[in-house]
């Protein structure tokens, strides 16, 4: 109970990266971390950071006279694989996130357009998407940063806001339960498929997913058998309770990973103008986060599917405006110059 | 003797004395050479328009380059338009994110709501207390400090392990969620 008021409570190192992209692909990574401790336990880092970086400390002290230590490291890397490098060997509290950094750029005659993104793959292998569970507006709430939401329900609309953050989080609820019957069935049937005595077929035990998600949310003790019996019946358990305590084990690996996700946030700053994004740009000229295009990264956005944070931008090639502008000149004169001539 | 005679008379007498050229044949030839530069001039330019634009007289040159010029024309407004959609579409993504120093509001994730509605769930039915958030902190606090201070006479009196045990034993039984008796 303690461990996890703690986990809930924690707000220690919280964590805003900036990567600023620029022309040819080479990146300036800010990391920026508040600690209500001056020490920085590199373990503890939501993002790898290293002694490679520049590392300076400096605090805050509010209105209450709380201090806030604030460790800003900040490293250039000449391209995305090195990125990906420090992510492979990331000692940090995320080292189970699988996350990389692409980067391309394409000429389209006119404008340049570069294209940046930061992906963690899922970290679940059955599928159970929140668009199924979610409307598009849900989707849209679920997916503002956290501070963003809170600032919702509490400014002009709170009451829309704060029903739809119930509505949210029912659904959640749903979903979660849902994803992690399918990936317990997945698993039983993965390792104990072939067994003779197994007479449920997979799919057949798919369509008791929501007696699973049911039971899960009325649920109130924590025994297997408690939980498995009122579905799958006495004597399935009996002859599989040793299969299915070995299969929630591994599901309990698995989501290991997801409980121990630390969230930060994301900021994205690119060359030219930003044209397309699936993060939110910030207009608040007061902000440390304004210039780039925010998201939160945490456990939830990369369960079941890919989470990927893109970002594009263009600039102008002047020098094919000016080109193809004395191209066509050169061919309307051309034209006119022949027509001159067939009247004479 | 009027006027008109003597005019006469005065051209009668220029036209008696023509002037004498040193180099006939070399004024001759200077003559006509500007008079060919002029056409030479004329004839440039010709050729110097046909140079350039002599493709329009071939239909199907003047066609492609009409494409050509259309086609860039063409993608240019294109890009714009595509262009102005996106950006039109980010602006719809705009927020205004509040200053987030020193935010202590805990940031939830969806399993950290359902582990805290499952706790609430599970302890309604028992002997519950509630407490305030602030309350909660400081509880926390409190234990966070314990914890350390348990860490620090741990590595510097090297207790017994005995008393080890007791203290852990101790801790733990403060900390098993059976017996808290904690209602969120």
């Amino acid at each position: 109970m303690f461990i996890f008021m703690i986990l809930l409570f924690s707000c220690d190192y919280e964590t805003h990266v900036i990567n600023t992209v620029h022309g040819d692909g080479s990146v300036t990574r800010k990391v920026i971390v508040k600690n209500s401790e001056k020490k920085f336990e590199p373990d503890e880092f939501r993002v790898p950071i290293d002694s490679t970086w520049q590392t300076e400390i400096s605090f805050d002290v509010n209105e209450n006279n709380d201090t806030t230590w604030i460790l800003t490291a900040e490293k250039y890397f000449a391209s995305v694989e090195e990125i990906n490098a420090e992510y492979k060997a990331d000692s940090g509290s995320n080292r189970e996130m699988q996350r990389s950094a692409h980067f391309s750029r394409s000429f389209k005659w006119f404008t340049t357009v570069f294209r940046f993104s930061e992906q963690v793959e899922k970290m679940l292998t059955v599928s159970c998407p929140m668009s199924d569970f979610f409307t598009d507006e849900e989707l849209k709430f679920i997916y503002l940063p956290n501070k963003v939401q809170a600032d919702l329900q509490n400014g002009p609309d709170s009451t829309m806001f704060k029903e739809m953050a119930d509505t949210t989080d029912a659904k959640s609820e749903q979903w979660l339960w849902t994803t992690f019957a399918r990936q317990w069935i997945e698993i039983f049937y993965d390792l104990f498929g072939d067994d003779p005595e197994l007479t449920i077929e997979k799919e057949e035990m798919m369509l008791k997913v929501p007696r699973f998600v049911q039971q899960a949310v009325d649920e109130e003790d924590d025994s297997l058998a408690q939980f498995f019996i009122p579905i799958l019946g006495e004597e399935f358990y009996y002859t599989f309770e040793t299969e299915i305590d070995s299969s929630v084990s591994v599901l309990e690996d698995s989501t290991d990973i997801y409980f121990s996700v630390n969230s930060y946030d994301m900021e994205i700053r690119m060359p030219g103008r930003i044209i397309a994004s699936n993060g939110y740009a910030d207009t608040n000229p007061d902000s440390l986060d304004s210039g780039g295009i925010l998201w939160t990264v945490k456990g939830d956005y990369f369960l079941t599917e890919r989470y990927e944070m893109w970002v594009e931008s263009q600039i102008p090639n002047y020098w094919a405006w000016i080109v193809t502008a004395v191209f066509v000149l050169f061919v309307i004169t051309g034209l006119v110059v022949r027509s001159r001539k067939g009247k004479d | 003797m009027n006027n008109q005679e003597k005019y006469s008379k005065i051209l009668e007498a220029l036209k008696s004395n023509k002037p004498v050229l040193s180099d006939k044949e070399k004024l001759t030839d200077e003559i006509m050479r500007r008079i060919h530069g002029i056409e030479d001039k004329a004839t440039l330019q010709k050729k110097l328009g046909s140079y350039l634009f002599g493709w329009a007289d071939h239909s199907w040159i003047r066609g492609a380059m009409a494409a050509a010029a259309v086609l860039f024309i063409g993608i240019f407004i294109t890009q714009q338009v595509i262009i102005t959609n996106r950006i039109n579409n980010l602006e719809k993504q705009l927020i205004r994110t509040v200053n987030t120093l020193n935010n202590h509001e805990p940031d939830l994730g969806i399993m950290h709501k359902v582990l805290l509605n499952m706790v609430a769930r599970d302890r309604i039915k028992e002997d519950s207390i509630t407490i305030s958030t602030s309350d909660l902190e400081e509880l926390l606090n409190s234990y966070l400090e314990l914890q350390d201070n348990y860490e620090i006479l741990k590595q510097t009196y090297g207790l017994e392990p005995y008393i080890q045990d007791m203290i852990r034993r101790s801790l733990e039984d403060n900390t098993n969620p059976d017996k808290s008796k904690l209602k969120l």
